[in-house]
């Protein structure tokens, strides 16, 4: 188990007997699954009791059901990824003998990409994979988008500034 | 969730020079600037490598187009909180959380087991394998060639002789047998094996190495390390028990947690407790009980999913 639950057990134990049934609930009522609901919302309190932050937490059911939310968010963007790499491994023969491995490897290579694009837009997203995976130099991204270079640029270093952000956590 | 705010000066020129890098319109004269810049000072280098970093991560199987459609996508967090549908549409996905840290691997294997659950499968060749729960083992089998990949989890595998080795692959190297008993895991620390009942070679980068009868063994992208093990109870979770003699609380309670949804929390002083005895995996409530009654601890519970240990 992470230490981390260790250091404020009773205001932990306290924030789990009045509010995990609650939010099992809730999610049960969102998912339709009594199984997930039971996952999101052990998996929810398990990142609640990392925060360093928890002492100062006013209404721990807000804070718990915006972790919650960001839970199912990345739940739900894996599962894309997974599929949309499934489908990939499928149409092009050269990546199937890969190993089990070397997959997931990659699959967790395109997951911490997709965390590094989060919140930018399509365009700039779009921009950035020109850029990464087809070489294209600016001014073609700028064509292929139907958008000035310079806004290319601008696209470019939002996506290089959140790689950063994300490089320098890891 | 706490992302850094905003990156630090040097940092911005550093992301300023790979914009510019990735262009396509550097000259020459530019090109040198930067590398003038970039080996001026540390802080430079080590700012531009956190980039290419991140850059280096780009997989050119992202260029297929199911997956550029699908990192391209908007798919904003705000977009999918208001999106009632995009919730429900993730109702399929149990277990994700069972394995925090490599919650994927189960998807490519051909055999996998969830939590509290064993399976035992005969394979093309008589071999015997068991799965613990938890755990995921990709099988290739054919005329040339008996591999297994374990991806995750805990496998016993009694091997057939037969003309090929029988190998099983892990993220941290191999082992290949003739024939004979084995228990081999995967953990965040390493593969473990045990050789119950014959020999085989375990490879682990360039090393290999001989493991005898009744010998363990521990390897990972350190090296290759002998381990202790008791023959009879290496296996013992094939039949639904766990067997520890003189060990450390918290392993026993790792043991649990593939058997067990929910949280065990378990606090410092506890986890040290040494602990011996056999315990049944297929009921962990009645195994905590007992623990409870024969060891200096208290053993609180706020609901069924929430188990607090701690030394009384």
């Amino acid at each position: 188990m992470s230490s981390a639950l260790i250091g404020k057990p009773d205001l932990l134990t306290e924030i789990f007997r009045r509010d995990y049934r609650w939010l099992a609930e809730r999610l049960r009522y969102r998912l339709g699954c009594r199984f997930n609901a039971e996952d999101v919302a052990s998996e929810s309190f398990l990142q609640l009791s990392t925060l360093s932050t928890l002492e100062g937490v006013r209404e721990p059911r807000a804070m718990l059901t915006t972790i919650a939310n960001r839970v199912l968010y990345e739940v739900s963007r894996r599962k894309a990824l997974e599929k949309a790499y499934l489908q990939a491994l499928a149409s092009a023969p050269e990546h199937v003998h890969t190993s089990p491995e070397e997959q997931h490897l990659l699959l967790e290579s395109l997951l911490a990409i997709d965390k590094a694009l989060d919140g930018l837009s399509s365009k700039a997203r779009q921009a950035f994979l020109y850029s990464q995976l087809d070489g294209m130099t600016y001014a073609q991204i700028a064509v292929k988008l139907g958008v000035s270079a310079s806004m290319v640029r601008q696209y470019m270093t939002k996506a290089l500034t959140q790689c950063y952000l994300v490089a320098a956590q890891s | 969730m706490s992302k850094p705010i905003a990156p630090d000066t040097v940092a911005q020129q550093a992301i300023e020079w790979m914009v510019h890098l990735h262009s396509g319109e550097m000259s020459d004269a530019q090109r040198s600037d930067f590398e003038r810049w970039r080996a001026e000072h540390h802080s430079h280098e080590l700012a531009c490598r956190r980039i290419e970093k991140a850059l280096g991560h780009v997989p050119q199987v992202a260029a297929e187009p199911s997956l550029r459609k699908t990192l391209n996508g908007t798919g904003g967090r705000r977009q999918f909180l208001t999106n009632a549908l995009a919730i429900a549409t993730i109702v399929s996905t149990g277990g994700w959380f069972y394995n925090r840290h490599t919650p994927l691997t189960g998807l490519l294997a051909d055999l996998h087991t969830a939590t509290g659950e064993r399976t035992t499968t005969h394979l093309a060749d008589g071999s015997v394998l068991t799965l613990n729960a938890r755990s995921s083992v990709d099988v290739k089998f054919d005329a040339h060639r008996r591999h297994l990949y374990l991806t995750k989890g805990q496998i016993y595998i009694d091997a057939q002789p037969a003309r090929t080795p029988l190998v099983i692959t892990t993220a941290d190297g191999e082992i290949s047998m003739h024939s004979g008993a084995f228990t081999v895991s995967v953990r965040s620390d390493g593969t473990r094996v045990a050789a119950l009942s014959q020999a085989a070679q375990i490879s682990a980068r360039n090393l290999s190495t001989q493991l005898l009868t009744g010998q363990g063994v521990l390897f990972n992208n350190q090296g290759i390390f002998p381990r202790q093990i008791a023959v009879n109870s290496e296996s013992a979770w094939v039949n639904g028990f766990i067997e520890v003699n003189d060990q450390p609380l918290g392993t026993l309670i790792e043991a649990f947690r593939d058997y067990r949804t929910g949280i065990v929390r378990v606090s410092p002083e506890a986890a040290k407790l040494r602990v011996s005895g056999v315990f049944p995996l297929d009921n962990t409530d009645y195994a905590l009980e007992a623990l409870a009654q024969t060891m200096p601890v208290v053993i609180t519970r706020t609901s069924g999913y929430w188990v607090s240990i701690s030394k009384s």
